[in-house]
């Protein structure tokens, strides 16, 4: 399931939820995003999240479904955050369970890798020097790169 | 290419939209004839949205537009700041129907246009 909402997640509820008790799941790795006070030697105050609705969901579920395709999966969730956010916020959650734990970290590390390059939102930074777009970065588009 | 104040380039683009809008006006109606222009909606995000102050946009353009890349070309022609936020190299990306795109994917009527700069969710 994917979610993109300006409300907060409860890490244990979702993996509850995932997991709904069945016995086949083996494994769970969860990746949590948070909002860190520093980037490119400045102090953040604030972020905002911008992002494509329509296409955000759509782009999500295609990379979802990407990684189910390549791996064995017994649930995916995917929350991501948008608007206003602080240091310490969490940003996003991605969440997989499967049988055994190799398909579980290889699959939340490939959504994570797409998410930052395919999925359609943007952050803009508040610091001491004003606003600020982030940039995208090199390495992220290297990441997702990996798995061609 | 170099960048204009592309008023020339403009008067020139609304040439041909109006003649094309005369055209569609006045011509017989008739299956198979093709329809000289073509309506789309281009929205902006991010940086590229606050740089060209709006968010989205109608746009009648020409039918001989029919990818990308030829309606990039269409839009640095109006001048700036299209002329230089669009230059090849520069960094942005393209949806066509909310699915990433390229400079050869094709546009067809009422379709919706996404540019922005690369993305940075996560």
């Amino acid at each position: 399931m994917i979610s993109v909402q300006t409300e907060d997640f409860d890490l244990g509820a979702e993996v509850r939820l995932l997991r709904q008790e069945n016995p086949a799941i083996g494994a769970v790795v969860a990746f949590v995003g948070l909002v860190r006070d520093l980037n490119d030697g400045d102090r953040v105050a604030a972020m905002t999240l911008e992002h494509y609705p329509g296409m955000t969901e759509k782009a999500l579920q295609q990379i979802v479904a990407d990684a189910s395709q390549r791996w064995q999966l017994l649930g995916t969730r995917v929350i991501h955050r948008v608007g206003p956010l602080r240091p310490t916020d969490q940003i996003v959650l991605v969440a997989v369970a499967s049988a055994h734990r190799g398909d579980a970290f290889a699959a939340c590390e490939f959504i994570m890798d797409f998410l930052k390059t395919r999925a359609p939102f943007w952050k803009k930074e508040s610091t001491e020097n004003g606003e600020r777009w982030v940039d995208a970065r090199e390495s992220d588009e290297s990441a997702a790169d990996r798995w061609n | 290419m170099q960048c204009s104040n592309g008023l020339l380039s403009i008067r020139k683009n609304r040439i041909v939209v109006a003649l094309a809008l005369l055209f569609q006006k006045y011509s017989v109606p008739h299956i198979g004839v093709t329809n000289p222009i073509m309506q789309c909606e281009i929205l902006y995000f991010a940086r590229l949205r606050e740089t060209f102050g709006k968010a989205h946009e109608s746009v009648a353009v020409p039918a001989s537009i029919t990818s990308v890349d030829g309606l990039l070309e269409w839009l640095r022609s109006r001048g700036e700041p299209w002329c230089s936020e669009l230059a090849a190299g520069k960094a942005f990306r393209i949806a066509v129907n909310q699915e990433m795109a390229n400079g050869s994917t094709t546009l067809a009527e009422g379709c919706e246009i996404a540019i922005f700069p690369p993305v940075t969710g996560g």
